[in-house]
C-alpha cells in the first residue's frame, strides 16, 4: 500500500518542514514569521496528528505495513544493506498519535508560556520543538534498529537544544550538557549493541520473518544459525539485550543514569512536558516495547528490566517526598513512573507497560502544563512553600491538575489507577509464579505507590490549598486561554483514558471492552510477529515466566488502599490553612533525600576521583609506549619522505633514467617470476 | 642453444664496431690540437656567438602546419587509390563522407590558425607571432 | 529517444571545433564567458548523454569493426570526464580571464576530454593508443599554458619528455603484443593470448603496456612528471589532469586487462599481472602518501596525494582473483573511487586555484587563517580533504571502505592493511592543511577577498556532490557496479 507509506512518511516530515521554516525564516526574515514560528509548528503538528489518527484507523482496519523508504547503503559483497523504512503496527500507530497529540498541545501551550511572556529566541525555540517532534515521530515509525538509533540520537540532541534554551544563564546551559552527556553514556552501549546486532544477524529490522527478533527466536529453537562469535546463543542474546538496555536506561532516566532528568527542569516548562510525556524519556521504554520480541527471549534481561524498574520507581519516589519546587516533584515522579513502565515490561506485561506509557503521557503532560501555568502565575517562582490558595485564583488549572494528580496517585477511576494496577498485577502474578526477583521488584513498586500518593497530594495541597504564603501567590491571576485549553483537554483525558483497558473489571464488563489489549493483539495481516499475544507466548515459552492466577480485583484493591494511605497522610499534614514542613520528622534522612542520595556528588567523585587518575595513568602509558611507537612510525615516514623528496630532483634526465630503470626492474620481476630465465 | 643468441651476438658486434674504431683511431693518430679543429662544424661557416640565443620560431610554426598536411596527404593518397572500388562496394556516401569530415576538421584547424595569426610573417626577429 | 552510442564523444569533439570556429570568426574580441560556457555546456551535455545512454539500458555496442565498444563503463567514465571538464571550465572562467589564447585553452580542454571519452570506449590497442595521444598532446600544451611563467613552461617540457618516453614504451609494448598475437582488437586478443606460444614477447609487451598506463595514471615508477606538472600547471589544469586524465588512464587499463588479457589465460601462461598491479599499488600508495607527508607546498602535497590515490584505485586491478561477484565488487569499488575522487580532487585543486587567484602564496604557512577571510572556501576545503582521507564526511569513505573490503575478500589482506596505514598517514598531512586554514592565526587580519563566481561555484558543486555521495551513494555505486559487470563478465 504505497499511499499508506507515503502518508506515514509525511508524519515526521511535516514537523521537520516546520523546523526548517522556523529556522530559516527565523534567521533570515524573522519579521515574516508569525508568532515566532508557533503557528507553523501548530499547523504541522496538527497535520501530523491527523495523519497519525488516520494511520491509527488504517491499522485498526488491518492495514499494518512495513515498507522500505530509502536504501542508505546497498548490500554488496555478501554484506548487509542499511535501510530506512516505516513500520506501522499497533504500537507505532499508538505512539505517533500520543507524540503528535502531546506535541500539538505543547505548541499551543507555548503560545501562552513563551510568546505571551515575551521570551526571546522564539524561532530557535519552535525550530527545536519541530525537530524534536519530527525526530521522535521518525523514531517511533522506525523499521529497524539503525534508523531508531539515528533518531534516538537526534532526540537526545534536541533535548540538549531545548533544555538549554536560556543558554545565557549558567543553570540551563549546564543542565543541557548534563542531559546530553549522561544519555550519551548510555547510548554508547546501545551503539555497541547495534553493531553487535548487525554483526550477528546481518539485519536490524524490527518486524517480519527476516527481522532479528524472529531470527533470534529461530536460532534459539535451533532452526536458524546466526553468527554468535562462538558464544552460546542464549548468553550472546542476553549480552546484546543488556547493551541495548544501556541506551534505554540513559534515555528513560532509570537508575543509575537518572541524574540528568531533574536538572533538565531548567528548560522551559512546555519542553519538560514534551520530554517527560512523549519524547525523550518515552523513547527509552518505547525501544524496549519495540524490541519486545527480542527481549522476551531473554529471561535474564527481562528480570534486570523489572528490577531496575521497581527499584527506580521506589528510589525516585523517596526523593520526591521532600522537594520544595513543584517541577522537581514532577521530575522525580516521572522517573518513578517510568520505573513502573519498565517493571511492567520486564515482568512480561507488554500490554500493561504500553498502557502505562499511554496514561502517563496523558497525565504527565497535563501536570507539567498545569505546573507551567502555575509558574507563570507565580512569575517563575517554583517554590511550593511560597504558593498556597491558588485554587480560587486559577480554578480551571486546579481542577485539571487535580484530575492529573488523582491519575498519578492511582486513585480509581482515573487513568493511572488502571494502568499502574495492571503493571503491579502482572508483576505480582509473575513474581509468585517462581520469579523471586520480580516479586521483589513488585514489592518495591507497591511501597512506591504509597509514596506516590503522598508526594502528589503534598504538591496539590501546598500549591492550591490553604492560604497564600507570599505576595505573588496572593496576586496570582487566572491563566490565559492558550494555557487553559490544553490543560483542560488533558484534564478530561486523564480522567477517562484509563477506561480503554479496565483489567480489574474484566469479569464485569467482558473481555471485548479491553480495547488496548485487543488493539495490541493485532490482527496484522502479512506482518508476522509483533502482536501482544505473540509476545506473551514468547515470554511464557522461551523466557519461562509462568504466572499464578491472582484476581486482578484483589491486587487493585491492595494498591488502591496503599495509595489512599499516602494521600490520607498528605491530607492530614498539608490540607490545613498553615502547613509546616512535616517531613522534618525524617531528620537527617530528609537531608539525604533532598540531596538525591548525593548521587551527583558521587558521580562527580567518580569522574574526578576515579576516572581522572585512571586517565592520567593511561596517559602515562599512552605518552611513553603508544606515542613512542606511533612517533617512531611517523618519524620513520617523515625521514623516508625527506629522502623521497631528494629523489625528485627536478632534473628531467634523472626522471627518465629512473623511469626506464623502474620499467626494467618490473620486467625483471615478471620475467623472473614467470620462470623464463 | 637458444636461437635468440644470434641476435645477441649481432647486437654486441654492432655496438663494438664503432667503439673499436674510435678507440683504435685514438691510439693510432697523432694528437695535434688547434683552434680550427675544436670549433663547431657549421658546414664551412665560421661560427659566431654562443649557442644559446633567441631565434625566431616562425619557421617552426609553418613547419608544424606543413607536417599536418603532409600526414593528410599520406592518408588521402591510399584513399584515392581505392576510391573507385570503395564507391562501388559501399556507395558514394560511405566512401566520401569520412574523408570530407577529416578534411573539414583540418580546415577548421587551419582556418583558426590563419585567423589568429599563426602564419602571419612578422619581420622583427624577437616578436611573438600573436598579439 | 535512442541516441547514437558515441553521442558524448561527438558532442565533445564538435564543441572543440565550435570553439575554434567561433574564435576564427572573431579573433580579436575577448569572449572568455562564451567559451567557458560552451566548454562547460559540452561537458555537462556529454555527461548527461552518457547518463541517458546508461539509463536506456543498452548493452554493449561495437562500432567501426570492433575498434570501439560502448558499454556501461564507457558511459560511467564519460560522465566523470564530462563533469570534471565542466567544473574545470567553470573555474577557468576566472582563472584564465586575463590570459591570451583562451580559445586554444578551452579547445584543448575539450579535445583532451574527447580523447578521454574515446579511451573509455577503446576496444583495440590502436584506438587505445590514438585516444591516449589525443589526451596527452593537449595536456602538454595545457600544462605549459602560462608560457610567460617559468614554472609552467618548465613543467610542460618535463611532462612532455616523460610523456614521450612513456608513449614510446607503450607503443613498443603494443608492438610486442602484436608480434606475439598478430591482432589488435581486444576480443581477438583475448582469444589469441590463451595458450600463446610467444610467452616471453607477450610478457614483455604486457609489462610495457602496464608502464604506459602507469604514466597516464601517475603510478610509480612513471609518476615523476606528476608533482612537477601539477605544481607548475595552472591549477584548473592540475585539477583536470589529476582527476580526469588519471581516471581515463584507469578505465583504459581496466578495459585492456579485463577484456583483452583475461586473467585466467595469463595465469596459465605464468604472467600473473595481478601481482604486478599489487606491487605497483603498494609502492604507489606508500610513495605517494609518504612523500606528501613532508611537502611544504600545498599543490605539491595534493600532487603526491593524487599519486597515493592512484595506488588505492590500483587495488581494483590487483585484487582480481575471486569469483565473478567479488571481482565485480572490487572493480566497481575502484570505479566509484575514481568517480568520487574526480569531484573531490578537482574541488581541492580548484580551492588552490582560488588561493592562487587571491595571491596567498603556495606553502602551508601562507594558507594560515584563510578561514577568517574565506569561510566558505575553507569549509569546502576541509570537507574535500577529509573525504580524500576517507573520513565519513564524503563519498570517499564508502569507496575506500569498499576497496579495502574487496582486497580482504580476495585474500589480499596485506594490501588492505597497507592501504589503511596509508590512509592514516594521509589524514596527517590533510589535517595539517585543515589546521593551517582553520586553526592557525593569519599574518594579516581583516583581508577582504573577492569572490570569483566561477571558481566558487565549481568548488561548492564539488563539495556538495562529495557530501551527497556520502548520503545517497546508491545512484553512483549501482552505475559503477553495472560498469564493472560490463567489463568483468564481458
Amino acid at each position: 500500500m504505497a499511499d499508506v507509506t507515503t502518508a506515514v512518511t509525511a508524519i515526521p516530515l511535516v514537523p521537520f518542514a516546520a523546523f526548517l521554516v522556523a529556522l530559516l525564516v527565523g534567521h533570515y526574515k524573522p519579521a515574516a514569521l508569525p508568532k515566532g514560528g508557533a503557528l507553523a509548528g501548530i499547523a504541522a503538528t496538527a497535520v501530523s496528528l491527523a495523519l497519525s489518527v488516520w494511520a491509527f484507523l488504517t491499522v485498526g482496519a488491518g492495514g499494518a505495513t512495513l515498507s522500505r523508504v530509502w536504501t542508505w547503503v546497498p548490500a554488496a559483497n555478501d554484506s548487509f544493506a542499511l535501510t530506512f523504512g516505516v513500520l506501522v503496527d499497533p504500537l507505532s500507530a499508538l505512539m505517533v498519535v500520543i507524540v503528535s497529540g502531546v506535541s500539538l498541545l505543547v505548541h499551543v501551550f507555548s503560545l501562552g508560556y513563551m510568546n505571551d511572556e515575551g521570551e526571546g529566541g522564539l524561532p530557535r525555540y519552535y525550530a527545536g520543538l519541530g525537530l524534536f517532534t519530527a525526530s521522535m515521530l521518525a523514531f517511533a515509525l522506525a523499521s529497524n534498529l539503525l534508523q531508531a538509533f539515528v533518531f534516538f540520537e537526534l532526540v537526545g540532541f534536541c533535548s540538549w537544544w531545548l533544555i538549554g534554551h536560556w543558554f545565557r544563564e549558567p543553570g540551563p546551559a549546564s543542565a543541557a550538557k548534563k542531559a546530553f552527556l549522561v544519555t550519551r553514556f548510555g547510548d554508547y552501549f546501545l551503539l555497541v549493541g547495534l553493531v553487535g546486532v548487525l554483526g550477528t544477524f546481518g539485519t536490524a529490522a524490527f518486524a517480519g520473518d527476516a527481522s532479528f527478533p524472529a531470527l533470534a527466536h529461530a536460532a534459539l529453537e535451533g532452526e536458524a544459525s546466526v553468527n554468535t562469535f562462538g558464544v552460546d546463543p542464549a548468553t550472546w542474546f542476553t549480552t546484546l539485550g543488556l547493551l541495548i538496555l544501556g541506551g534505554v536506561i540513559g534515555k528513560s532516566a532509570q537508575f543509575p543514569l537518572q541524574t540528568w532528568l531533574p536538572d533538565a527542569m531548567e528548560g522551559p516548562t512546555p519542553v519538560s512536558a514534551l520530554i517527560h510525556a512523549a519524547t525523550m524519556v518515552a523513547a527509552g521504554v518505547y525501544l524496549v516495547a519495540r524490541l519486545y520480541g527480542f527481549y522476551a527471549l531473554t529471561p535474564t534481561v527481562l528480570t534486570v528490566i523489572a528490577l531496575v524498574g521497581g527499584f527506580t520507581a521506589l528510589f525516585a519516589a523517596t526523593m520526591a517526598l521532600v522537594k520544595r519546587e513543584i517541577k522537581q516533584v514532577l521530575a522525580y515522579s516521572t522517573i518513578s513512573q517510568y520505573g513502573y513502565i519498565m517493571l511492567g515490561l520486564g515482568s512480561g506485561g507488554y500490554v500493561a507497560g504500553v498502557f502505562h506509557l499511554l496514561t502517563h503521557a496523558t497525565f504527565k503532560a497535563l501536570l507539567f502544563l498545569g505546573a507551567g501555568a502555575v509558574i507563570i502565575a507565580m512569575h517563575h517562582d517554583e517554590d511550593m512553600w511560597k504558593m498556597g490558595g491558588l485554587k480560587e485564583r486559577m480554578p480551571t488549572v486546579y481542577w485539571a491538575f487535580l484530575s492529573g494528580s488523582l491519575a498519578l496517585a492511582g486513585i480509581v477511576p482515573f487513568a493511572g489507577f488502571w494502568s499502574k494496577d495492571a503493571v503491579l498485577h502482572h508483576a505480582l502474578t509473575v513474581g509468585l509464579g517462581g520469579q523471586p526477583l520480580v516479586l521483589l521488584a513488585y514489592l518495591m513498586g507497591l511501597v512506591a505507590v504509597a509514596f506516590t500518593g503522598f508526594y502528589t497530594f503534598r504538591m496539590v495541597f501546598l500549591t492550591f490549598h490553604g492560604e497564600p504564603r507570599s505576595e505573588t501567590a496572593r496576586d496570582a491571576g487566572p491563566a490565559s486561554a492558550n494555557m487553559r485549553v490544553p490543560v483542560a483537554i488533558l484534564g478530561v483525558l486523564a480522567a477517562v483514558v484509563g477506561l480503554v483497558n479496565v483489567d480489574p473489571l474484566k469479569g464485569v464488563v467482558g473481555e471485548h471492552l479491553l480495547f488496548l489489549e485487543r488493539w495490541l493483539n493485532g490482527p496484522l495481516p502479512g506482518l508476522a510477529g509483533p502482536t501482544a499475544e505473540h509476545y506473551h507466548e514468547l515470554v511464557v515459552d522461551v523466557a519461562g515466566f509462568h504466572t499464578v492466577a491472582v484476581s486482578p480485583t484483589v491486587s487493585a484493591v491492595v494498591s488502591l488502599v496503599v495509595a489512599l494511605a499516602g494521600v490520607a497522610l498528605a491530607w492530614t499534614w498539608y490540607n490545613v490553612p498553615e502547613p509546616s514542613e512535616k517531613t522534618d520528622v525524617l531528620g537527617p534522612t530528609k537531608t539525604l533525600l533532598y540531596n538525591n542520595y548525593y548521587q551527583d556528588e558521587f558521580q562527580t567523585w567518580l569522574a574526578t576521583g576515579v576516572v581522572e587518575p585512571l586517565a592520567d595513568a593511561v596517559d602515562v602509558f599512552d605518552a611513553s609506549v603508544v606515542d613512542g611507537v606511533v612517533n617512531g612510525v611517523s618519524s620513520t615516514s617523515l625521514v623516508a619522505s625527506d629522502r623521497l623528496r631528494r629523489v625528485q630532483t627536478g632534473v628531467v634526465t634523472t626522471y627518465t633514467t629512473q623511469l626506464v630503470l623502474g620499467l626494467v626492474v618490473l620486467l625483471l620481476i615478471v620475467l623472473l617470476l614467470g620462470g623464463w630465465f | 642453444m637458444n636461437e635468440w643468441i644470434a641476435v645477441g651476438v649481432f647486437a654486441v658486434v654492432a655496438a663494438s664496431i664503432p667503439a673499436v674504431m674510435v678507440s683504435a683511431s685514438r691510439l693510432l693518430r697523432p694528437s695535434v690540437p688547434e683552434k680550427g679543429k675544436e670549433t663547431v662544424y657549421e658546414s664551412g661557416e665560421v661560427p659566431t656567438g654562443g649557442t644559446r640565443l633567441n631565434f625566431n620560431i616562425q619557421y617552426y610554426m609553418v613547419a608544424l602546419l606543413f607536417v599536418v598536411f603532409d600526414i593528410e596527404t599520406v592518408l588521402i593518397f591510399p584513399w584515392t587509390v581505392v576510391y573507385q572500388d570503395a564507391v562501388g562496394a559501399a556507395g558514394l556516401g560511405s566512401a566520401l563522407a569520412p574523408m570530407l569530415v577529416f578534411i573539414a576538421v583540418l580546415v577548421v584547424g587551419l582556418g583558426w590558425a590563419w585567423r589568429t595569426g599563426v602564419i602571419r610573417w612578422v619581420s622583427s626577429a624577437n616578436t611573438e607571432f600573436n598579439t | 529517444m535512442a541516441l547514437p552510442a558515441l553521442t558524448p564523444q561527438y558532442v565533445l569533439g564538435l564543441a572543440a571545433l565550435l570553439v575554434l570556429v567561433v574564435d576564427a570568426f572573431t579573433p580579436t574580441s575577448r569572449k572568455n564567458g562564451l567559451l567557458a560556457g560552451l566548454t562547460a555546456l559540452a561537458g555537462v551535455t556529454s555527461a548527461g548523454a552518457a547518463a541517458w545512454l546508461y539509463a536506456g539500458g543498452a548493452g554493449r555496442t561495437t562500432l567501426f569493426d570492433g575498434a570501439l565498444a560502448v558499454d556501461a563503463s564507457t558511459s560511467f567514465f564519460t560522465a566523470v570526464f564530462g563533469c570534471v571538464a565542466a567544473l574545470v571550465a567553470v573555474a577557468s572562467y576566472d582563472y584564465v580571464r586575463e590570459e591570451p589564447h583562451q580559445s586554444a585553452y578551452y579547445a584543448l580542454v575539450l579535445l583532451a576530454t574527447a580523447g578521454m571519452s574515446v579511451m573509455a570506449a577503446a576496444n583495440s590497442l590502436v584506438t587505445a593508443f590514438l585516444a591516449l595521444e589525443l589526451v596527452s598532446l593537449p595536456a602538454y600544451a595545457l600544462v605549459a599554458y602560462l608560457k610567460r611563467d617559468a614554472g609552467s613552461a618548465e613543467a610542460g617540457l618535463k611532462y612532455f619528455v616523460v610523456g614521450a618516453l612513456s608513449s614510446a614504451i607503450l607503443v613498443y609494448g603494443i608492438s610486442l603484443v602484436y608480434a606475439a598475437t598478430g591482432v589488435f582488437g581486444f576480443a581477438a586478443l583475448a582469444d589469441a593470448v590463451a595458450g600463446n606460444a610467444h610467452v616471453t614477447v607477450l610478457g614483455a609487451g604486457v609489462v610495457m603496456l602496464i608502464g604506459g598506463f602507469a604514466f597516464k595514471t601517475a603510478s610509480v615508477p612513471f609518476h615523476f612528471w606528476a608533482p612537477e606538472a601539477y605544481e607548475g600547471a595552472p591549477a584548473p589544469v592540475s585539477a583536470f589532469l589529476s582527476s580526469a586524465s588519471k581516471a581515463a588512464g584507469f578505465v583504459l587499463a581496466f578495459r585492456v586487462f579485463l577484456l583483452a588479457f583475461p586473467l585466467a589465460a595469463f595465469e596459465a601462461l605464468g604472467i600473473p599481472w595481478t601481482l604486478v598491479f599489487a606491487v605497483l599499488a603498494v609502492v604507489t600508495m606508500t610513495l605517494g602518501n609518504v612523500a606528501a607527508a613532508t611537502q611544504t607546498n600545498v599543490k605539491r602535497m595534493l600532487a603526491y596525494s593524487s599519486i597515493g590515490h592512484a595506488g588505492y584505485a590500483l587495488i581494483g586491478l590487483a585484487a582480481l582473483s575471486g569469483p565473478t561477484s567479488s571481482d565485480v565488487a572490487v572493480v566497481g569499488a575502484s570505479f566509484s573511487h575514481l568517480f568520487v575522487y574526480g569531484f573531490t580532487n578537482t574541488g581541492a585543486f580548484l580551492v588552490v586555484a582560488l588561493a592562487e587567484r587571491w595571491g596567498v602564496g603556495r606553502t602551508f604557512e601562507d594558507y594560515a587563517g584563510l578561514a577568517r577571510s574565506a569561510p566558505v572556501a575553507s569549509a569546502v576545503l576541509a570537507v574535500l580533504l577529509f573525504s580524500l582521507a576517507g573520513l565519513p564526511v564524503g563519498g570517499g569513505f564508502w569507496t575506500k571502505y569498499a576497496l579495502f573490503l574487496g582486497a580482504v575478500q580476495s585474500g589480499l589482506w596485506w594490501l588492505a592493511a597497507v592501504g589503511v596505514v596509508n590512509s592514516a598517514l594521509s589524514l596527517f598531512y590533510y589535517s595539517r592543511l585543515v589546521k593551517a586554514v582553520w586553526v592557525d592565526a593569519p599574518d594579516e587580519t581583516g583581508v577582504a577577498r573577492e569572490r570569483p563566481t566561477g571558481i566558487y561555484a565549481a568548488v561548492v558543486v564539488a563539495a556538495v556532490v562529495t557530501v551527497a555521495l556520502l548520503v545517497a551513494p546508491d545512484v553512483v555505486f549501482s552505475w559503477a557496479d553495472a560498469a564493472a559487470r560490463a567489463l568483468v563478465s564481458a
